[in-house]
C-alpha cells in the first residue's frame, strides 16, 4: 500500500508542479533563450556607436552612410528582437494553457461533436 | 553539558556514540544527529530515516516509477504514430488533404483522435517525468551571516537554520539510492546499524565507482568478494536501522570535498573516507596494491574532468558571439591588411578551438590583467623553455573568446606577430619598416592586442649609422607614447641578456612563468590525459599520471615542467596505441616509454632481469677472476638501483678501486659494462691523466658554446658507468667537481645547464700505495689493516680527505695469485678455443701448457697484463700464419703442449 501511496503521489503531483515549479522551470528556459538571441543581436552595441563611423573611416560621406547603415541595422534587429521578445511571451502563456486545451480537446472528442 | 569530542569542528555525541538513537529512540543529548561537523560558517549533519522497511518500499517505487516513465514516454509517442497512420488513411496516404484540412474532421468522435488526446495528455506528463528527472541536487546556499563555532550540543542546536544543512537534502539521487541500499541490507542482515564497509560493498556497483576502480587497476568483484566473506549478520529484530558515525563521518566529509570544488558531491567522493574508517576494507584495498590517497586523487580527477567539460562548453556557447573575421561587433575597427600578412590570429584560433585549454594557471592570468588594470600597456612572460608561457597566452585567448575579461579587452583580438617572418631574409632597415607599420595599423585598428614569442629575437638587430637604433626601441616607444598594448615572451636567460637593461625592459611589465607546483601539475596531467583519452581512445590509469610524474622530475631535466610530463604522457599515450584490444596506459607502459626515451632501465624488472640481477656475481666471474669483496659491492649497488631501493639525489653508486696495476680494476668495470650495459664499450671511460692541468676543468664540463667531455656524455646517456681511471693524477680542481656530483648527484655544465649523475655508477681507480699493498700482502698483514694504512696514510696525500669520505665503498684488489694467473689464462685461452670453434678447428690446452703460460705472463710489476701480449705473440700470431699458409684447415685440432707451444694435430681425410 505504501508503495502505491509513493507511486500515485508522484503522478498525481503533476498539475501541482506543472503551475509553480514547471511553470517557472518553462519561465527561465525562454529567459535564457531570450537573453540570448539579445546578446546575438547585440542591438545596444549598435545603439551606442550610431554615431562612429564603421571601419575606422573619418570622412564626411563615410559618416553619413555609416550612420544610414547603423540606423537601418539599429531598426531590422529591433524588429527581430520584438519577434523574439513575442515568441518568448507567447511560449509562456502556452504553458498554462496547454493542459486546459488538451482536456476541453478531450470533452470535445466525448461529450461536444457533432450535434 | 559541554561537548568534550570535538576535535577540528567534529561533534560526536557522547551519550549515543555518534549513533543517534539511544535504547531505540532519537537521542536525546544530540536529538538524534550523533555526528556533526562545523565548518564554513554552517552546521553540517545527518538526518537519516531509520525506518528501513520504509526505505525498501522508497526504492521498490522508484524501480516501478522507472517502468512507468518508459510506459508514459511510449504512450506518448504512440499517439503520433496513431494520428499519422489514421491521416494517412483519411487523406489516401498524403495524397488528397482537403478533409484533413476542417475543423469538424478533427472533432470527429472517433477512436484515433481521442488516442491522439490522450497521448497529449501523457505527452505532458512525458515533459513532467523528463525535467524532474533531469533535476539534479543543488548546491547549498552558503549563509552570509557569520556565526560563531558551537562549544556544545546546546550551542548547536541554537544556530539559525540558515547555517544549519542536512548534507541528506543535497545528495544526488543516485547516492540517496546506494544508501539506501546500503540501509536495507544491514536490514535484512539484521543489524541495527549500516557500517563503513556495509555502504562501500553497495558502492562497489556504481558505475562512476566501477571507473574510478579500473583507473586503480582494480577489480571491484575481487573487493567485493572479499568483503562478503566479512559480512556481519546479527540478531536486530528492530524495524530500526541507524547509520553508523563512522558512515555519517565519511557522508559529510564526502560531501564537503565535492562542495569545495564547487560540484555537485559524486558516489567516489565518499570512497576514501569510508576506508579512512573501516580498517578491513584499507587492508583489502592495500592487499591489492592501492592506496586511499589514490582513491581521493582519482575523485577529484573526476571532478576536474566535470569542471574542465563545464568550462569548455560555456566557451563554446560563449565563442558564437566573437566575430569571426577582423572586425569588432560594433564594425569601428580598420582593416589591417598588412598586419595580416605577418601575424595569426588568436581569439579566431581559439573561437574555432584550435588552441589547447590553459589549465591550473588562474593566478598568472589574474597578473596578466592585473598588470594591464593597473595601467602598463606592456608584459613580458618570463620563464624556462617548456614552463607554459606561450600557453598562458592560449589561456588568455580563451578568455577573451568568452568576454571573461575587463573591459578595455573585451570585443578585441589577440594577434600573434611571426617574428621571424617580420626579420628574417630583411635588411635591418625593411625589419624596422615593417615594424613601424604594423605598429601604426594596430595603432588605427584600436581592437588589436599584438602578442610577441621569444621578443628577445627583435633586440639587437640594429639600424642607422653608428647602430643607433634597435628594432626592440621601436617597440619600446610604441608602448610609452601608448600606440598599442602587447604581451610577450622570453627566457630568463634572454630575458637577462637582451631586454632587462634596455629600453623595452623598462615599458613591460615582468611577470615570471615558474614551474607548477606538484598539485598543478597532477591537474595538467590529469586533464590532457582526459583530452588524449577522447582524442585516441586510450584509458589511463592513475598509476600511470603518477609514474609520468616521477619519471619526468627524476631522469630528465629538460624541458621545464610541464613540457616534460606532457611529453612523457603523450609518448606512452602513442605507445599504448599499439597494443591490441584496450589501449591502457598503465604504470609499466610509462616505465617502457620513459627506458626508451631517456635510456634508463626502468621498466618493471621482468623475469629473465630479475634472474640476472640475482646471480650478478656469478655471471661477472665468468670473465672476471678473484676479487669477491669488490665484485659483491658492485652487484648489491645494481640490485639495489633496479629496485629503486636507493637515494635518488646521489649516483648510484661510486666506488674506489685501489691496487697494483693489472690486477683487474679495468676489467671489472668494462665486464659490468658488458654484463649490464650490454657492451664493454657502454661506459664513460676517462683517462685522468689527461686532465693534470688547472684549465682541464674546462675539458671536462665544456667552455663558452663547446660542450664538455663528461658533462654531455652523461647528459645523451643518463644511466652509464663512469670509469675515472688513476684519479690520483687529476687536477685537484677536478677533484673538487666530484665532490659535488657524489653528494648531489649533479653538475652544472658550461651551458647552465644540468647534469643529472643520478643514475650513473661511478667507478675510480687508483695505483696509490701499490708497492705498499705488494709487501703488505707478501707479509701477509690483514687485508682491513692494509685498507686502513692505505686510506690513512697513502690516499690523503693524492686526494682530500672529504672527497675519500664520500666513495660508497673503497675496495683494495690483491695482487694476483698463481692460481689466479692459471684462471686468467685459462679464460683467455677459452676466448680463443671459441673464436677456433668458429672455424671448426677444435683446441686443446694441456695442463703444464696452462700452467707455463700463466707464469710466463705474470708480472709482479705488471699484474696480468704481459699475458695478453704474451698470447697474442706465441698464440694468435702463430695460429694467424698457419691458417693463411693452409697449414691448419677445418677439423684440425690445436693443441698447446707443455711449454706453450703451438702443435697441430691434422684431422683425418675423408
Amino acid at each position: 500500500m505504501n508503495i502505491i501511496w509513493l507511486i500515485s503521489r508522484e503522478i498525481l503531483a503533476w498539475p501541482f508542479w506543472w503551475y509553480s515549479y514547471g511553470w517557472s522551470f518553462w519561465m527561465k528556459y525562454w529567459g535564457r533563450w531570450l537573453k540570448k538571441q539579445g546578446h546575438s543581436l547585440a542591438l545596444l552595441v549598435w545603439i551606442k556607436n550610431i554615431f562612429v563611423p564603421m571601419y575606422g573611416q573619418r570622412d564626411i560621406w563615410s559618416f553619413i552612410i555609416s550612420f544610414v547603415v547603423r540606423l537601418v541595422q539599429i531598426i531590422v534587429r529591433l524588429a527581430i528582437w520584438l519577434i523574439c521578445v513575442a515568441v518568448t511571451v507567447i511560449a509562456i502563456i502556452l504553458w498554462p494553457l496547454a493542459p486546459l486545451m488538451i482536456f476541453y480537446y478531450l470533452y470535445i472528442l466525448y461529450y461536444g461533436g457533432r450535434k | 553539558m559541554a561537548d568534550e569530542n570535538k576535535i577540528n569542528g567534529w561533534f560526536v555525541c557522547e551519550n549515543c556514540h555518534g549513533l543517534g538513537v539511544d535504547n531505540g529512540r532519537p537521542c536525546r543529548n544530540c536529538k538524534g544527529w550523533g555526528v556533526g561537523w562545523f565548518g564554513a560558517n554552517c552546521w553540517f549533519f545527518v538526518d537519516w530515516p531509520t525506518r528501513w522497511q520504509k526505505l525498501k518500499e522508497k526504492l521498490i517505487s522508484q524501480k516501478i516509477l522507472n517502468i512507468l516513465d518508459v510506459l508514459i514516454y511510449l504512450a506518448a509517442i504512440s499517439g503520433v504514430i496513431v494520428i499519422v497512420w489514421y491521416i494517412g488513411q483519411a487523406t489516401s496516404w498524403f495524397i488528397n488533404w482537403s478533409a484533413v484540412g476542417t475543423v469538424d474532421w478533427w472533432i470527429q468522435p472517433v477512436w484515433p483522435l481521442r488516442w491522439l488526446a490522450w497521448s497529449a495528455v501523457f505527452g505532458l506528463l512525458t515533459v513532467y517525468r523528463l525535467i524532474k528527472n533531469s533535476q539534479i541536487a543543488r548546491l547549498p546556499r552558503w549563509p552570509d551571516v557569520e556565526v560563531a563555532m558551537p562549544l556544545d550540543w546546546p550551542g548547536v542546536f541554537e544556530l539559525p537554520s540558515r547555517n544549519k544543512l542536512n548534507v541528506i537534502d543535497y545528495l544526488p539521487q543516485e547516492i540517496f539510492s546506494s544508501l539506501a541500499r546500503a540501509t536495507v541490507r544491514a536490514g535484512q542482515n539484521k543489524v541495527d546499524q549500516v557500517s563503513p564497509e556495509g555502504w562501500f560493498g553497495v558502492l562497489l556497483n556504481d558505475s562512476l565507482v566501477k571507473a574510478l576502480l579500473f583507473r586503480l587497476n582494480l577489480n571491484g568483484q575481487d573487493i567485493a568478494d572479499k568483503l562478503k566473506k566479512y559480512e556481519v549478520k546479527g540478531e536486530n529484530h528492530s524495524l530500526t536501522v541507524s547509520l553508523s558515525s563512522e558512515v555519517k563521518i565519511a557522508l559529510i566529509q564526502g560531501v564537503a570535498s565535492a562542495w569545495s570544488t564547487n560540484d555537485l558531491p559524486l558516489s567516489v567522493d565518499f570512497l576514501a573516507p569510508l576506508i579512512h574508517h573501516s580498517s578491513l576494507v584499507k587492508e583489502i584495498i592495500y592487499d591489492l596494491g592501492a592506496k586511499e590517497e589514490q582513491f581521493a586523487a582519482v575523485a577529484n580527477w573526476f571532478h576536474i574532468n566535470r569542471h574542465l567539460a563545464k568550462t569548455y562548453k560555456q566557451m563554446r556557447d560563449l565563442a558564437q558571439f566573437k566575430p569571426s573575421s577582423n572586425m569588432d561587433r560594433a564594425y569601428t575597427a580598420k582593416a589591417t591588411p598588412f598586419l595580416n600578412h605577418y601575424a595569426h590570429d588568436l581569439t579566431l584560433a581559439a573561437k574555432n578551438n584550435q588552441l589547447p585549454l590553459c589549465v591550473a594557471r588562474q593566478k598568472e592570468l589574474s597578473q596578466i590583467l592585473d598588470a594591464w588594470s593597473a595601467g602598463r600597456l606592456g608584459i613580458i612572460l618570463v620563464g624556462s623553455a617548456g614552463v607554459g608561457k606561450t600557453s598562458l597566452v592560449y589561456g588568455l585567448a580563451q578568455l577573451m573568446v568568452e568576454e571573461n575579461v575587463p573591459s578595455f579587452l573585451q570585443d578585441k583580438r589577440l594577434v600573434e606577430v611571426d617574428v621571424p617572418s617580420l626579420i628574417g631574409g630583411v635588411s635591418p632597415e625593411e625589419a624596422q619598416a615593417n615594424l613601424e607599420r604594423i605598429i601604426v595599423e594596430v595603432n588605427q585598428a584600436g581592437n588589436i592586442i599584438l602578442f610577441f614569442d621569444q621578443v628577445d629575437k627583435i633586440a639587437g638587430l640594429t639600424v642607422g649609422e653608428e647602430q643607433s637604433l634597435d628594432l626592440s626601441d621601436i617597440l619600446a616607444n610604441a608602448l610609452q607614447r601608448g600606440a598599442l598594448r602587447c604581451i610577450t615572451t622570453a627566457s630568463m636567460e634572454n630575458y637577462r641578456k637582451y631586454i632587462a637593461e634596455r629600453l623595452l625592459g623598462a615599458n613591460l611589465a615582468k611577470i615570471d612563468v615558474t614551474e607548477p607546483d606538484d598539485q598543478q601539475l597532477m591537474i595538467m596531467a590529469e586533464h590532457w590525459a582526459s583530452y588524449w583519452e577522447k582524442r585516441w581512445g586510450v584509458v589511463f590509469t592513475y598509476a600511470a599520471l603518477e609514474t609520468a610524474k616521477m619519471v619526468s622530475e627524476r631522469y630528465t631535466t629538460e624541458p621545464a615542467q610541464p613540457t616534460r610530463l606532457l611529453g612523457v604522457l603523450e609518448g606512452s599515450a602513442r605507445l599504448a596505441l599499439r597494443q591490441p584490444g584496450v589501449k591502457l596506459v598503465s604504470e609499466a607502459v610509462v616505465r617502457e616509454y620513459a627506458s626508451k626515451e631517456f635510456g634508463v632501465p626502468i621498466e618493471q624488472v621482468g623475469r629473465e632481469e630479475s634472474e640476472m640481477l640475482l646471480n650478478l656475481e656469478e655471471i661477472i666471474h665468468k670473465r672476471l677472476i678473484g676479487q669477491e669483496e669488490a665484485v659483491n659491492m658492485v652487484a648489491a649497488s645494481l640490485r639495489r638501483a633496479r629496485v629503486e631501493l636507493r637515494d635518488t639525489n646521489k649516483p648510484i653508486a661510486n666506488f674506489l678501486f685501489l691496487g697494483p696495476t693489472g690486477v683487474g680494476k679495468t676489467e671489472l668495470a668494462k665486464t659490468l659494462a658488458e654484463v649490464y650495459f650490454g657492451d664493454e664499450e657502454a661506459m664513460i671511460r676517462l683517462d685522468m691523466s689527461e686532465y693534470q692541468l688547472l684549465g682541464s676543468v674546462n675539458k671536462m664540463i665544456g667552455h663558452d658554446e663547446e660542450a664538455g667531455y663528461l658533462t654531455e656524455a652523461v647528459r645523451q646517456h643518463p644511466f652509464s658507468l663512469i670509469l675515472l681511471d688513476e684519479i690520483e693524477k687529476a687536477h685537484s680542481d677536478i677533484l673538487n667537481l666530484f665532490l659535488q656530483v657524489f653528494d648531489d648527484g649533479r653538475l652544472t655544465d658550461a651551458q647552465g645547464r644540468t647534469i643529472d649523475f643520478s643514475n650513473t655508477i661511478i667507478i675510480a681507480t687508483s695505483n696509490a700505495g701499490a708497492p705498499y699493498i705488494m709487501e703488505a700482502v707478501q707479509q701477509g698483514v690483514d687485508f682491513n689493516a692494509i685498507r686502513q694504512h692505505i686510506i690513512d696514510n697513502e690516499l690523503v696525500q693524492v686526494m682530500r680527505p672529504e672527497l675519500i669520505n664520500r666513495f660508497d665503498g673503497i675496495v683494495v684488489f690483491r695482487p694476483l695469485t698463481m692460481e689466479d694467473m692459471v684462471a686468467i689464462t685459462n679464460l683467455q685461452l677459452q676466448k680463443i678455443g671459441r673464436q677456433l670453434a668458429e672455424k671448426n678447428i677444435n683446441f686443446e690446452v694441456t695442463e703444464q701448457g696452462l700452467a707455463y703460460l700463466a707464469k710466463a705472463g705474470y708480472d709482479p710489476k705488471f699484474g696480468a697484463r704481459p699475458l695478453r701480449r704474451l698470447l697474442q705473440d706465441t698464440i694468435n700470431n702463430v695460429l694467424a700464419e698457419k691458417l693463411l699458409a693452409k697449414e691448419l684447415k677445418r677439423r684440425d685440432t690445436v693443441i698447446i703442449n707443455e711449454d706453450g707451444q703451438i702443435e697441430i694435430r691434422s684431422a683425418q681425410q675423408l
